[in-house]
């Protein structure tokens, strides 16, 4: 017979069949020997794990790493490795070069503030004026000045002011 | 004297326990192991034959569990309840091997039954008259859902209390009420259903 149950079983008086099933499979005893030969799996499991295991010179129990030159050849093991990870990434690195010419974008202008199409002339000096000489009259005289002496009156002329 | 580098070095470097000290606790942890094994490893079995239904495979699936045990040695002082933690661990071990295996457990065959089952006292009809009642009750408990079939299996187990399935499974102690509530509905309209059709 069935102790008590603790799981809710118990109340029931009508038991299905299918929780007596399942209870009498739960109760099937198990086989004999079972906990020696897990037992031996379990040392024969810790026994390969210990040749995976640190040689015993290297074991932490040997204080190994007290040495200090184990010491410090690790440390300098240790620094090159970073300086040397380091320096392997540090040419590969591109600057982007500064821009030599600032290109401003274009902007439209905005409505109201256009120019209409006007264009803008510069201001810029008149040339010289040259007063027209009658014909026949001073040809001579003028060929003549225009060697020796400038007219006093053309001069004044050139210098006129725009 | 030290110089100040060195100094450093050896306070980074240095570990503490001792070899005498890891013995020791090593020896302790093996013996606390073989005593888990000698206290629950009857327990997992039938936990596992109940899933597994087949003795090679659940006896595969307890040695199983206690490798892991062995692996995480190291937190075995932190687990409160380790009953209910083993059947965890081989709960999922066989979960997950009867998820990979998908095959037909071996005790369906009647005549396996026959031979697992106690007899009581029986005659050869009967025990095969019982074998093959047990063996369609368990064909319909094959056919429920996940988590009403789970249930079920664990709450045949007298030493598990309602709590305890339901730290097995992760889930609420209401989670296993309702749950075994609707996986026996569904077992008598299962039955009812494979009575009537016969």
């Amino acid at each position: 017979m069935n102790p008590p149950r603790e799981n809710g079983f118990a109340g029931r008086k009508e038991a299905p069949d299918a929780e007596e099933t399942l209870r009498l499979i739960a109760g099937l005893p198990a086989p004999r020997g079972l906990e020696e030969r897990v037992k031996r799996s379990l040392r024969m499991d810790s026994g390969g794990a210990k040749v995976m295991e640190w040689p015993a010179e290297f074991t932490p129990g040997q204080r190994w790493t007290q040495g200090p030159w184990v010491r410090c050849a690790a440390a300098a093991a240790i620094v090159l490795v970073v300086a040397g990870g380091s320096w392997g990434v540090y040419p590969h690195r591109q600057t982007t070069p500064a821009p030599k010419a600032t290109v401003l974008p274009h902007i439209p202008a905005a409505h109201g503030f256009e120019n209409a199409n006007a264009i803008r002339t510069p201001q810029t000096l008149q040339g010289p004026v040259v007063k027209k000489v009658p014909q026949g009259t001073g040809a001579k005289t003028s060929q003549k000045n225009t060697k020796s002496k400038p007219h006093a009156g053309a001069k004044a002329a050139g210098n006129q002011a725009p | 004297m030290m110089s100040a580098g060195q100094s450093v070095l050896t306070g980074w470097m240095e570990i503490a326990p001792s070899a005498v000290h890891d013995q020791t606790r090593r020896e302790a942890e093996e013996q606390a192991l073989a005593a888990l094994v000698d206290q629950y490893a009857s327990t997992l079995y039938r936990v596992a034959f109940s899933v597994l239904r087949n003795s090679a495979d659940a006896e595969d699936a307890v040695q199983e569990a206690f490798l892991r045990v062995l692996r995480h040695r190291d937190s075995l002082g932190e687990v409160r309840d380790h009953r209910v933690w083993l059947v965890r661990i081989v709960w999922n071990i066989v979960l997950d091997r009867k998820r990979r295996a998908k095959t037909r457990p071996e005790t369906d065959d009647v005549n396996d039954l026959a031979r697992v089952l106690p007899a009581n006292g029986l005659s050869a009809e009967q025990r095969t008259a019982a074998a093959q009642h047990h063996a369609h009750v368990l064909a319909c408990v094959d056919r429920l859902p996940d988590k009403e079939r789970e249930v079920m299996v664990l709450s045949a187990f007298e030493e598990l209390s309602s709590v305890e399935i339901a730290s097995v499974l992760n889930i609420t102690e209401s989670s296993v009420r309702s749950r075994l509530f609707r996986a026996r509905n569904l077992m008598a309209e299962l039955l009812n259903h494979s009575r009537s059709s016969r």
